[in-house]
């Protein structure tokens, strides 16, 4: 029996917690078909993320691609079904995307070595300046730290996953919220170990009464510590969750069970979600506005 | 004085690859931080080692780490002394996080001129 899984009209971080929870009660090996059909927007974590739900599959999951043409064409240019078609069996019709005149920051990009983090902050930081500067009217010296909270999220697939993972990064201006305001959307995630088993295998780590998905993220992300002992490492994070908080910017990171954000005044999250669906390795988001002068 | 200067920039591209010029990934700073510390065995009548950054675009937090923390940290007795020049706004603040987990801290060199060296706070 296949399971029939709907993918939202509107696919996002949020909205991304609706696949997981019917996904949660299967078993790895069960079929599962993605019906992304009716889908009309997908945010780069949207998009990533479901490349990630294909990884953690035991046999290979089906999708049905989206029918509306301009969300299908933005998918292709997004780069989803270049790699979507070695992870899914794809059902519908598959538009070709033109990678070099896609409009996106960065198109849905493999992570798995460190060569590959240069590749990705090469790509970005040539087309993220103006981006920057020009439309979320930011100072210059905003693209370094741009690229240092790219680099650094990037860099955490590569030593504690385990496993390759997905980086994508657009701009696009919010319909409903923030006023129609623009953002800059970075999404990284991958279907590794996770923070608690990481941080699990270091020496020496002490056990505490509560220790579940939601206290690894806060170790990790707020306190900086790290499964290896040289006290050099864990700044990675905390240092993206001091650039964010410079820029009013957005910082979530969903990993197991739980999932923690910094948030920011125009956003209603919560700092801490816990009891969500299991859903293995590290999903990480960062919104940055456009800025407005008071 | 004898002076040792080191670019960077160079170290980048002569230790890990031609095409990059942006500090980033952890095992690229090892390479550079190695590829430093053999400039620096190689000058040995140097007391002064300048470490020269203005031919790199980026320096993530986990390069500044590797790089300006651990060559200051294996240099403790003072031998030789670093200076850092051609910092950018942006290596000065990813330099600064790591030195603070080490309990340093970037003061400038001289009055006037882009150049630091690291003291323990």
């Amino acid at each position: 029996m296949t399971n029939v899984i709907t993918v939202p009209p509107s696919l996002d971080d949020t909205t991304f917690e609706q696949i997981l929870e019917p996904l949660s009660r299967l078993q790895p090996d069960d079929r599962v078909l993605i019906d992304a059909r009716h889908a009309r927007w997908a945010s780069p974590y949207g998009l990533t993320a479901l490349l990630t739900l294909a990884q953690t599959r035991m046999s290979r999951p089906s999708l049905a691609v989206p029918e509306a043409d301009e969300t299908a064409s933005y998918w292709a240019r997004a780069g989803f079904f270049r790699h979507a078609a070695d992870l899914y069996e794809l059902m519908g019709s598959v538009p070709r995307g033109r990678q070099n005149e896609s409009g996106v920051l960065l198109e849905i990009t493999p992570v798995a070595a460190s060569e590959d983090v240069h590749t990705v902050v090469d790509k970005v930081q040539a087309r993220a300046q103006s981006i920057l500067v020009n439309e979320l009217k930011l100072d210059a010296a905003a693209t370094m730290r741009f690229t240092m909270a790219l680099s650094e999220t990037c860099q955490n697939i590569v030593e504690h996953a385990g496993r390759g993972g997905w980086v994508a990064v657009n701009s696009y201006r919010w319909q409903r919220r923030l006023a129609g305001r623009r953002v800059l959307v970075i999404a990284v995630c991958d279907a590794g170990v996770g923070f608690r088993a990481s941080l699990e295998t270091a020496t020496g780590r002490p056990r505490t009464d509560r220790w579940d998905d939601g206290m690894a993220l806060e170790e990790a992300v707020m306190r900086g510590v790290s499964r290896f002992r040289d006290t050099g490492r864990g700044q990675g994070l905390a240092g993206v969750r001091m650039f964010i908080g410079k820029w009013n910017g957005k910082f979530s990171v969903r990993s197991g069970t739980a999932r923690l954000a910094i948030v920011p005044s125009w956003d209603e999250d919560v700092p801490l979600h816990e009891n969500l669906p299991a859903f293995p390795g590290s999903q990480v988001q960062i919104t940055i506005p456009e800025r407005v002068d008071r | 004085m004898m002076r040792n200067h080191i670019d960077v920039g160079s170290a980048l591209r002569s230790a890990v690859s031609e095409n990059y010029s942006n500090l980033v990934t952890r095992p690229t700073g090892v390479a550079v931080r190695v590829y430093i510390e053999e400039q620096i065995r190689a000058a040995t009548d140097c007391s002064v080692t300048e470490i020269d950054f203005s031919r790199v675009g980026m320096m993530d937090f986990s390069c500044a780490d590797e790089i300006v923390a651990k060559l200051v940290m294996q240099h403790e007795s003072g031998t030789p002394t670093f200076v850092f020049s051609g910092l950018s706004e942006s290596h000065i603040e990813a330099i600064d996080v790591v030195l603070e987990r080490h309990g340093m801290s970037l003061v400038s060199h001289e009055a006037d001129s882009n150049s630091y060296i690291a003291v323990t706070q």
